[in-house]
């Protein structure tokens, strides 16, 4: 009996929206404490919490939830907000990246260079710090003439190993008439081209003249003469 | 194409719509549950659901799902309840009649702490799924399961009224055990 009663109580607490055993029903059917169990939860349950009363939300917590909303009132603040952050961040960088060579110490002397300066390459280059270059390019620059433009020190330090050379084979290069001469080859294939389409044109009137004449008339007689008579032979 | 002013403009007026359509579709229910809640204490249970209710309305595009924002409200309301202290005293419980809850079983309830009576109204009141029960206490799944099971039993123990045999589960008991008498006649 206690233990119908046990298992009553634990259905109630833990799953009263199944159906009970039935053994615990018939029990509880009868039972004044879980009767008033029962009723305990019939109360419970019949409690309706939608008919009270129209909640209004004053306008202070409107406003306030309006302010919390945030995406199309905050939105204007927060795109000036980033771009202003954007714009110190990219100073920042910048001035890091101007004071960094002067702060290094390469250069025996810091040469201060505006950022348009080395944008638009109208510096001059450092001296290099290799000893072995320098009379390289002291005889490069009297030998050769400086019909080039000056080079800078890397286009320098390669070529030394045939040092006159290149010199001379630039020179023969930069006369304008041999880059002009090379256009006309490519002009060649244009006219290459352009008598293909004269042979297509006379090809297409004569299969077009075919279908229209009348020899379509003239065969059609004699196929049927033919077929008469090999049908009565 | 329109340009970003009107279509900020129209997607705010839609939000305004959401907004409305929030507070009548919760409104109501809210304010009942924090009126039992808080024992029939109805300005407080006014003053924490309208706060409640404008919180919700200030997350309407997070909250669309009907089922999980009322489990998202009653949460908070229930937050505000354990922070925020009575003002009035002694507590008024004239709201109770609003919702027609007898002396009993207010009595009942009110030998639960605030927790346990957020969980039973919940679960057996406004009938919600066991995770947005638990999403109401903030607790996990066993958790949950402890707390609401502790409270049913508080609550029955604590019910002092009389047995109504008119009750839909006092109804379903006697069918279930009628039927098993008629089977055990019809064996015989």
């Amino acid at each position: 009996m206690t233990d119908l009663h046990d298992r009553f109580g634990t259905w109630l607490d833990v799953s009263p929206h199944d159906d009970p055993p039935r053994d615990v029903a018939v029990h509880a059917a009868f039972c004044a404490d879980c009767q008033r169990r029962i009723a305990a939860r019939d109360a419970l349950t019949a409690i309706d919490v939608g008919i009270a009363d129209e909640l209004t939300v004053p306008s202070s917590l409107a406003m306030r939830s309006r302010a919390a909303a945030g995406p199309f009132h905050i939105r204007p603040y927060a795109r000036v907000l980033s771009a202003v952050v954007l714009g110190v961040a990219t100073g920042l960088i910048v001035v890091r990246s101007v004071s960094l060579p002067a702060t290094s110490g390469s250069s025996p002397t810091p040469t201060p260079i505006a950022i348009g300066a080395v944008l638009g390459a109208t510096g001059t280059p450092l001296p290099s710090s290799n000893p072995s270059i320098e009379p390289r390019l002291k005889r490069m620059s009297a030998g050769a003439p400086r019909s080039t433009p000056p080079a800078t020190a890397t286009e320098v330090a390669l070529p030394p190993i045939s040092v006159p050379l290149p010199l001379p084979t630039l020179a023969p290069v930069t006369p304008g008439p041999t880059p002009t001469a090379s256009p006309p080859p490519t002009a060649s294939p244009v006219p290459s081209l352009t008598p293909s389409p004269t042979p297509t044109g006379t090809a297409v009137p004569s299969p077009t003249d075919t279908p229209t004449l009348p020899p379509t008339d003239t065969p059609s007689p004699t196929p049927s003469a033919t077929a008469v008579a090999t049908i009565y032979r | 194409m329109t340009p970003p002013e009107e279509s900020d403009w129209h997607r705010s007026a839609d939000i305004d719509g959401m907004r409305a359509a929030f507070r009548t579709l919760h409104g109501q229910r809210l304010h009942g549950f924090t009126i039992l809640l808080l024992l029939g204490d109805e300005a407080r249970a006014r003053e924490l659901a309208s706060s409640s209710l404008a919180a919700g309305m200030a997350n309407v595009l997070a909250l669309r799902h009907p089922e999980r924002a009322a489990a998202w409200l009653r949460a908070d309301v229930l937050r505000l309840a354990r922070t925020r202290r009575s003002r009035t005293r002694p507590v008024e419980r004239r709201g109770l009649e609003q919702i027609a809850v007898s002396g009993s079983v207010a009595d009942a309830l009110g030998a639960l702490d605030v927790t346990q009576r957020a969980a039973l109204i919940s679960a057996d009141i406004e009938r919600m799924d066991l995770r947005d029960v638990d999403t109401v206490v903030r607790r996990s799944a066993a958790a949950g399961a402890r707390l609401l099971a502790d409270a049913r039993r508080r609550y029955m123990a604590a019910y002092k009224g009389h047995a109504d045999a008119a009750g839909p589960l006092a109804q379903r008991i006697a069918d279930i055990a009628a039927s098993v008498g008629r089977f055990g006649a019809a064996s015989r």
